[in-house]
Parts: structure tokens; C-alpha cells; sequence
């Protein structure tokens, strides 16, 4: 176990939380604002990648086409608002996990028909697709360093719009005080249409961000969406600063574990009981911890509310 | 004279800035009717909350049944007697008057894990059930849905799911709240009905009420116990009449 | 938590019976005509649909009786279907040892994850149920042993003693009917007794019934335990019927299938699961025939559903047999 292998492992998992956090951050808000469960918002991080994947190959451009395809997402997220997700807001939870599941099912299955299954290709400009030494014996790739700094820009962009602004004024009272924030003769409908469309780009950049890493594909938002939820959970429905402690506590965790936990176990148990139970390990770990962390504290680590 | 059923000692609570709660000290002695009034704002519910357990108190401590239960959670604190009828009437709106009874029933008797035969069509249970409705006026209303119910009739019958638990103390909050006047005079005989056997704590705006049914009154204000007394007494408390009675002459 | 349709009065349980045993007689009535008509394809898809129907209905009893939006009923489904699949590897075969390990070891994950998911409530319950089911998806795929992300091929369908009873597909459908029928008076049953009446009284006023002693968690997690049992069973049957399993057997989408299924036939009914599998199956296969993308037309049909509320499939077929 070399230093340059532990460091780029750390470094893995921070990119894994950044881009966690990106997905969580939107999921999140919406949750705190109006008590909606979004199922489809994994769809949106797929819907993100492919959008800036076609419009950097239509306009032959990257930053261009990077710039184009959030907007589009951003368009996006305002026109399911306003024919799905708005409807569905003053349902009960149940409603609103069938609604959304129904929304996957079909933009899931409208991308398989325009692209077709298999994924697309995802372009990075030569600038970005190289390694850079950041020491003797470790390589990284630039583009996972490009994420790292993205990620961590947005997350101060967001701490500042929701801790210095007035709108992000009024997205924390409604996680918490929603009959008050209306009562105050906020159009608390409104909020949410920006609220949910931001979020809708916010996880589109996530999933271009994600793009040139993972593979491209119609259901690459449903691995991410789950996780996404764990890191809600951990962190307190509602809360940006819970979102991103839990989001780099989960992708931390997640990266480690799969990296180190079955050579650990070899040491321990020894080489056949490790290679059985390693990998199953390892894949539980973020769960297991989402566990222990709610026997201790129901409603997360940041969470005020337990509903 | 015997241990109170219910004493608060020093209780305080407070949100953030706004201290609800000031070092309340009340106690209710066995067969006693004690009244709660006191304005809008003077943290009746909140101390109404920390008596049933649903909010902890800061400081203090909560003595019931002679047994601390400061630190008690509401179902522990409901199955040693403590009864509660909400301000706002707490049925299961879907049940029949018979189910809800029904639910009292088996929730105070700890046969609540039954899995044999239908829980309706024991006799025992059934039997209980009328009798207790019997009680509160409600026995032609067995088989009608609580959505169905008047306000009077909904608040009978949440009195007689807590009578059911044979209470050692009966906390009630606001009952004559949003019920007619001929309602509200049923329900007052009702409640005098019980009166001695069942030790209360009855926090109402209804003045005609409280100076018909307590045997003591507390007034509470900003918080804090402004005066404890006989009603005779209070009505005639000068701070009290100043702060509160006098206000709206309800008297 | 409420279904779709403005909540009408909690059923007097025992009506229900009339239903189920109506509903059996429709699914053995398909049978018979699969058969009679030769075609074992027909009589492939009856006994999915009754499989299926048997989860719908454990998860019916969780979302309608005691009021558990669970997202990850798939799980405790496909931990049966490992358990004939994983059993048989180890020439474990029997059937009166298969499903009583399918149904102990899918109760078994579905008590543990419970006794931590229901230290929470609404949105946190339904996200925390679908981690937990991701949780045992990835597991499985991990089991290299076991065919890791592929699956494999179970040893063989379950036996008796060594007699190989469930080889004739026949066999195996009219044993998934059966099981449906009895999990479905069975949970009935317990709807009606006391215990399921204080389910109910949780689901409809947890403060009230706190305020009477009574802390309903107990009586939630038994009901997460059961439900997830008959899941396993339901997964055991599967496992039988296609003879595979794979991760995918739990994919999070069946979970999600498995709720469109009881909301679909109305949550108050139990007998409304069966109904809402019948429908959801007949669906996939309607669309399935016209176009390879049928899940959007599923997709469509259950946004629809929820936007325009009246979907209540037996509102609906109601209003056809009004005029």
C-alpha cells in the first residue's frame, strides 16, 4: 500500500463525493421546500450528461457546448416542473413515489429510443483528458481534478446563495418553518419551480461531470439516485451543509472501502474467506454505516425534523 | 393530606429566546377538578405538552401517580393512567365509534398483539365498549364512522376512549372548544358526572365552564402560575382580573 | 398516508374473503383455459401473475394496513429466490425445508432493516427501504459463488422427499395459486383481529394511539417481518418457474412495479394487489407486443394514474359496467 496509492484513492473518493453532493444538494432542497420525494431525479443527472454530450458535438466546441447543454438542462427542469412535478407536490408520499417512478420509466425509456442502449460516447477536450504529476509516482487524471475543483466551487456558490441571499433565506425557513414562509405571503409555489429546476441542472452538471468517467448509458442515473438518498438520509433531509458532509463521508467511505477493505480482510481472515466476503463487504459499507448512523440519530447527522 | 396525583415542580421550557415556561409549580389532589385559564399566548399548550410527554421540559421535574416521570415518553406515561382528550379532537376519523372504543380498549389492556379471532367479534370487548359509550351518551352511535360525528359527539367519544383506560388523571384540553352552546352544557354535565371519581386538569377559555366544574383555579400568564386559588378566590384576584378576566368580562 | 382514491371507510375485513376466493377462482379459471387451449405459454404467464400477486399482497398489507410506503419489497423477494437458488447448491432441494428457509431468511432481513427504518418516518422510510434493498442487490452481485452479476441457473425446481412434483409446470402453478390464496385469507385474518386493528389505528392516528400507552413499533415490525416472508416466498416460487437467478431478480424497478401494483387495485383491499397484478402483467405483455420500449406506455400509464387520480382500476371498471 504505496502513499501515491492512498492519495489517489482519498482523491477518488472526494470526486465521488463532490459529484454525490451535486445530485444530493437538488434532491435535498426540494425535499426541505415542499416535502417531495423526487424518484426521478437520477434521471436528470443521466438526461445532464447526455444533453451536454450532444450539444459539445453539435456546436464542436466544449466550453460551448458545456454552457448549452446545462442551460437546456436547466429548460428542462423547468418544463417537468410545470407539467409533472408541480401536480404531484400536494400529494401524499406514496402518490408522489409512484408519479415520479412513472416520470423514470418514461424519460429512461424515450432516451433508449433516441440513442438506443448502448452507451455514447462522452467528449473531453485534449486539455482535460491527460494526467498530470502531482508527485513522484502518482499520476492523476485532470479531468477528475477538474471535477474536484467544479464541485467545490459550486458548494461554496451554494452556501452562499443559501446562507447570504434572500431566496436562499426563505429555501432554509421552508425546511423547516413551511406554514410560516407562507404565511409571510411568500409564493411558496414559485420557490419551488426555481428550487427544483436548479436542482435539476445542478445534478445535469453532475452527470456531465461524470460522464467521461462512468459509461453513458439511459439508466446510469438509478446507482446514482439511490446513493443519493443514503447521503440525504445521513445527512438530514433538508439540510445543504448535511448534504455535503454526508456526500463526502459516503463517497470517502464507498471509494476506501471498495480500495482497501478486501486486502484488509485478506490480512485478517485470510485469502479465501476474504475473496468471498470482501467484495460483499466492501458494497454494504455505505449501508451498513447509513445504519448505525440512524440508530444513533434518526433524522440524520444535520437533520432537525424526524419526519 | 395524600400525595397529589400530579405535581410539577420548577418546570421551565424555552424556544430559543422565548421562555414558555416559568417555573410552574401546580399540583392536583386526588377527586380535585383544577382549572387552567389564562390568555391566549400563556403557554397553555406547551405545558399541556410536557404533562402528557410529547415535549421535555428543560428543567423541572414532573412527579404522576407517585412516580417521577420527567423523563417519560407519552405511551409509558398514558399506560400509569395519564389520559389525554385534545384540543383538537383525536379520533381515528375512518373507525366506528365501536373501533375506536375498541382500540381504548385493547391499547389499556395490553392484549394488543391478539391474532386469533377477529377482534370485533369478541363479546367481552364489546360489551366494554357499550357500557363506556353507554356512559357518554353515544350508545345509538356504535356502528357510525367518527368522520360522521358532530364536535360534541367527537369529543364523547374521545372521552370515552380515555375513560376506558381507567385514568388516574384526566388532562383535558379546551373540551367545550368548538362545540355549540347546548353541546357544550351536555358536555359539562358529562364531565360533572365524573367529577370526584376522576381526578382532572382542565385547561378551558370557557369561563361559565371552569367556575361550574373546578374546585381550584390556576391562572397562567407570560408563562408563569399568576395565582392559584378556590374560583371565588380568583374571580376576585385583582392581578388576575386585571390581566385576563377583565379583558373580555367573560365572567 | 393515503392511496389515491379520497379515502373511503376501513373495510370490514371480512368481506374481503368473498373477493379473494372470487379472484382465485379467475386465476384458476385462466389456468384451466391456458391448458385447454394447449398453450403453455398462457399458463406461464397465470402463474407469474399469481406469483407476483402473492409479494403484491404482502406489500399491500404493509402500505394499506399499517401504513409502510416500503420501496424496496424486492429485496426480501429476491433473498427467497437466493435461498432455493443457494440451498440447491448445496443439494438442499425440498420443498418443506426450501420455503420455510426462503420465508425465515427474507423475514429475517426484512426484521433487521426494519428495526432501523422504523426509527424514521414518510420520505426517510421510503428512501431508507430502497437503500437497504440496493444494499442486498449489490451484495448479490457480489457473491462470485453464486454467478455474481450474471446469476446462474438453480440446481433444480424443489422436490418432495426427492420426488420432483414440481417439474410439471402445472404443478408449480397451481401450488403458486394456493399460496396466494392462503397468504391472502391469512393476512385477512389477521386484519381482522386485534392486532391488525391496531395496526390500522397506527396508520390512521399514531398520536392518539401513543396517547392511549400504546407504541406501535412493535406491532409494525411484525408486520414488516410477514410481509417480507411471504415475499420470499413469492421469490422462492420464481426462482422455481424460470429456474434462474440473477441480481436482477431484485431489481429496484420491481419494487417500484410491486407499488403500482397495490395502488393501482386500491391499498384497502388486499384483494386489490391481485387485481393490480393482473393488470400490471396483462399491461407488460399488451405493450410488449407492439413496441420493445412498453415501458413507457407502463410509464405513461401509471403517471397518468396518479395525475388524474380516478384511476382506481376498479373505479374505473366500475364506470364500464355502469355504461
Amino acid at each position: 500500500m504505496t502513499t501515491a496509492l492512498i492519495v489517489s484513492q482519498v482523491l477518488n473518493g472526494l470526486q465521488l463525493g463532490v459529484i454525490l453532493f451535486l445530485v444530493a444538494a437538488g434532491l435535498t432542497l426540494v425535499f426541505g421546500v415542499m416535502d417531495f420525494i423526487n424518484l426521478a431525479h437520477g434521471v436528470q443527472y443521466m438526461l445532464g450528461a447526455y444533453l451536454v454530450a450532444v450539444s459539445v458535438a453539435f456546436t464542436g466546441h466544449f466550453g460551448l457546448g458545456l454552457v448549452l447543454g446545462l442551460l437546456a438542462a436547466l429548460a428542462l427542469g423547468f418544463v417537468m416542473e410545470i407539467l409533472v412535478f408541480r401536480h404531484l407536490t400536494r400529494r401524499d408520499h406514496l402518490e408522489q413515489v409512484l408519479g415520479t417512478f412513472g416520470v423514470i420509466l418514461i424519460v429512461t425509456e424515450a432516451v433508449r429510443m433516441i440513442f438506443g442502449s448502448a452507451p455514447i460516447a462522452f467528449p473531453v477536450p485534449a486539455t482535460l483528458a491527460g494526467s498530470v504529476t502531482l508527485f513522484p509516482g502518482l499520476n492523476y487524471p485532470v479531468w477528475r481534478l477538474v471535477i474536484l475543483g467544479v464541485g467545490i466551487a459550486v458548494a461554496g456558490l451554494l452556501w452562499f446563495l443559501v446562507n447570504r441571499t434572500r431566496i436562499g433565506m426563505l429555501v432554509r425557513a421552508g425546511s423547516t418553518h413551511r406554514e410560516t414562509v407562507s404565511a409571510l405571503g411568500v409564493d411558496i409555489d414559485r420557490l419551488f419551480l426555481f428550487v427544483f429546476a436548479f436542482g435539476a441542472m445542478l445534478a445535469g452538471l453532475a452527470g456531465a461531470m461524470a460522464g467521461p468517467l462512468v459509461s453513458v448509458e439511459p439508466t446510469m442515473g438509478d446507482r446514482i439516485l439511490i446513493i443519493a438518498f443514503v447521503v440525504i438520509v445521513v445527512g438530514g433531509a433538508g439540510s445543504i451543509k448535511g448534504a455535503f458532509v454526508a456526500a463526502l463521508l459516503i463517497g470517502m467511505v464507498d471509494t476506501l472501502g471498495r480500495a482497501f477493505v478486501p486486502d484488509l480482510l485478506k490480512s485478517l481472515v485470510g485469502r479465501s474467506a476474504a475473496a468471498t466476503a470482501g467484495p460483499a463487504l466492501s458494497s454494504m459499507l455505505i449501508y451498513l454505516l447509513m445504519a448505525a448512523i440512524l440508530s444513533v440519530r434518526p433524522s440524520g447527522l444535520f437533520g432537525g425534523r424526524t419526519a | 393530606m395524600a400525595e397529589p396525583v400530579l405535581a410539577l415542580d420548577r418546570l421551565n421550557k424555552s424556544f430559543g429566546a422565548l421562555h414558555v415556561t416559568r417555573d410552574v409549580c401546580l399540583d392536583i389532589r386526588p377527586g380535585e377538578v383544577h382549572a387552567l385559564i389564562g390568555p391566549n399566548g400563556a403557554g397553555k399548550t406547551t405545558l399541556v405538552s410536557q404533562i402528557a410527554g410529547s415535549l421535555k421540559p428543560d428543567s423541572g421535574r414532573i412527579r404522576f401517580a407517585g412516580e417521577d416521570v420527567t423523563r417519560l415518553g407519552v405511551a409509558p406515561r398514558a399506560r400509569r393512567g395519564l389520559a389525554r382528550v385534545f384540543q383538537i379532537s383525536n379520533v381515528v376519523g375512518a373507525f366506528t365509534a365501536l373501533e375506536n372504543v375498541a382500540v381504548a380498549v385493547l391499547a389499556a389492556s395490553g392484549g394488543a398483539f391478539g391474532m386469533g379471532r377477529p377482534a370485533l367479534a369478541d363479546p367481552a370487548l364489546r360489551a366494554k365498549a357499550q357500557d363506556v359509550l353507554d356512559s357518554v351518551g353515544l350508545a345509538g352511535r356504535m356502528a357510525v364512522r367518527a368522520v360522521e360525528f358532530s364536535h360534541g359527539e367527537r369529543r364523547a367519544l374521545e372521552l370515552a376512549m380515555s375513560l376506558v383506560q381507567d385514568p388516574e388523571l384526566l388532562l383535558l384540553d379546551e373540551p367545550m372548544a368548538g362545540t355549540g352552546r347546548a353541546e357544550g352544557e351536555k358536555l359539562t354535565r358529562l364531565l360533572l358526572s365524573l367529577k370526584g371519581r376522576i381526578p382532572m386538569l382542565l385547561i378551558e377559555h370557557d369561563m361559565t365552564a371552569v367556575f361550574t366544574l373546578a374546585d381550584r383555579v390556576s391562572v397562567l400568564i407570560g408563562g408563569a402560575v399568576a395565582a392559584t386559588g378556590e374560583p371565588a378566590v380568583i374571580r376576585s384576584d385583582p392581578v388576575v382580573r386585571k390581566a385576563y378576566i377583565g379583558e373580555d368580562e367573560a365572567v | 398516508m393515503s392511496p389515491l382514491a379520497p379515502a373511503p371507510a376501513v373495510p370490514r375485513p371480512r368481506a374481503g374473503i368473498g373477493q379473494t376466493a372470487a379472484l382465485m377462482a379467475l386465476l384458476a379459471a385462466a389456468l384451466a383455459l391456458a391448458y385447454g387451449l394447449g398453450s403453455s405459454y398462457g399458463a406461464g404467464l397465470v402463474t407469474r401473475t399469481a406469483i407476483l400477486a402473492l409479494a403484491a399482497v404482502s406489500l399491500s398489507f404493509l402500505i394499506g394496513q399499517a401504513g409502510l410506503v416500503s420501496f424496496g419489497h424486492a429485496a426480501p423477494l429476491g433473498i427467497g429466490a437466493y435461498a432455493v437458488l443457494i440451498a440447491g447448491e448445496y443439494d438442499m432441494t425440498n420443498i418443506l425445508a426450501v420455503l420455510p428457509l426462503a420465508f425465515g431468511a427474507a423475514a429475517l432481513f426484512a426484521l433487521a432493516t426494519g428495526a432501523i427504518a422504523l426509527r424514521t418516518r414518510g420520505v426517510y422510510f421510503i428512501m431508507i427501504t430502497l437503500a437497504f434493498a440496493q444494499m442486498v442487490f449489490y451484495v448479490a452481485a457480489s457473491l462470485s459463488a453464486f454467478g455474481g452479476d450474471d446469476g446462474m441457473a438453480i440446481a433444480a425446481r424443489s422436490t418432495f422427499f426427492g420426488a420432483r412434483i414440481l417439474k410439471p409446470d402445472l404443478h408449480l402453478a397451481l401450488l403458486a395459486i394456493a399460496l396466494l390464496a392462503a397468504a391472502a385469507l391469512g393476512l385477512e385474518h389477521l386484519a381482522a383481529s386485534r392486532y391488525g386493528l391496531m395496526l390500522r389505528a397506527g396508520r390512521e392516528n399514531e398520536t392518539k394511539l401513543e396517547a392511549l400507552g400504546l407504541d406501535p413499533y412493535r406491532h409494525r415490525l411484525i408486520a414488516i417481518s410477514v410481509a417480507g416472508g411471504i415475499a420470499g416466498v413469492a421469490g422462492a416460487l420464481l426462482a422455481n418457474q424460470v429456474e434462474y437467478v440473477s441480481p436482477s431478480t431484485m431489481n429496484w424497478h420491481l419494487s417500484g412495479e410491486l407499488i403500482v401494483m397495490v395502488v393501482l387495485g386500491g391499498s384497502r383491499r388486499l384483494g386489490g394487489a391481485v387485481i393490480g397484478a393482473m393488470v400490471v402483467v396483462l399491461l407488460d405483455e399488451a405493450l410488449g407486443r407492439f413496441t420493445e420500449h412498453w415501458k413507457l406506455g407502463l410509464g405513461l400509464v401509471i403517471l397518468g394514474a396518479v395525475l388524474f387520480r380516478g384511476a382506481e382500476v376498479r373505479a374505473l371498471l366500475g364506470k364500464f359496467s355502469h355504461g
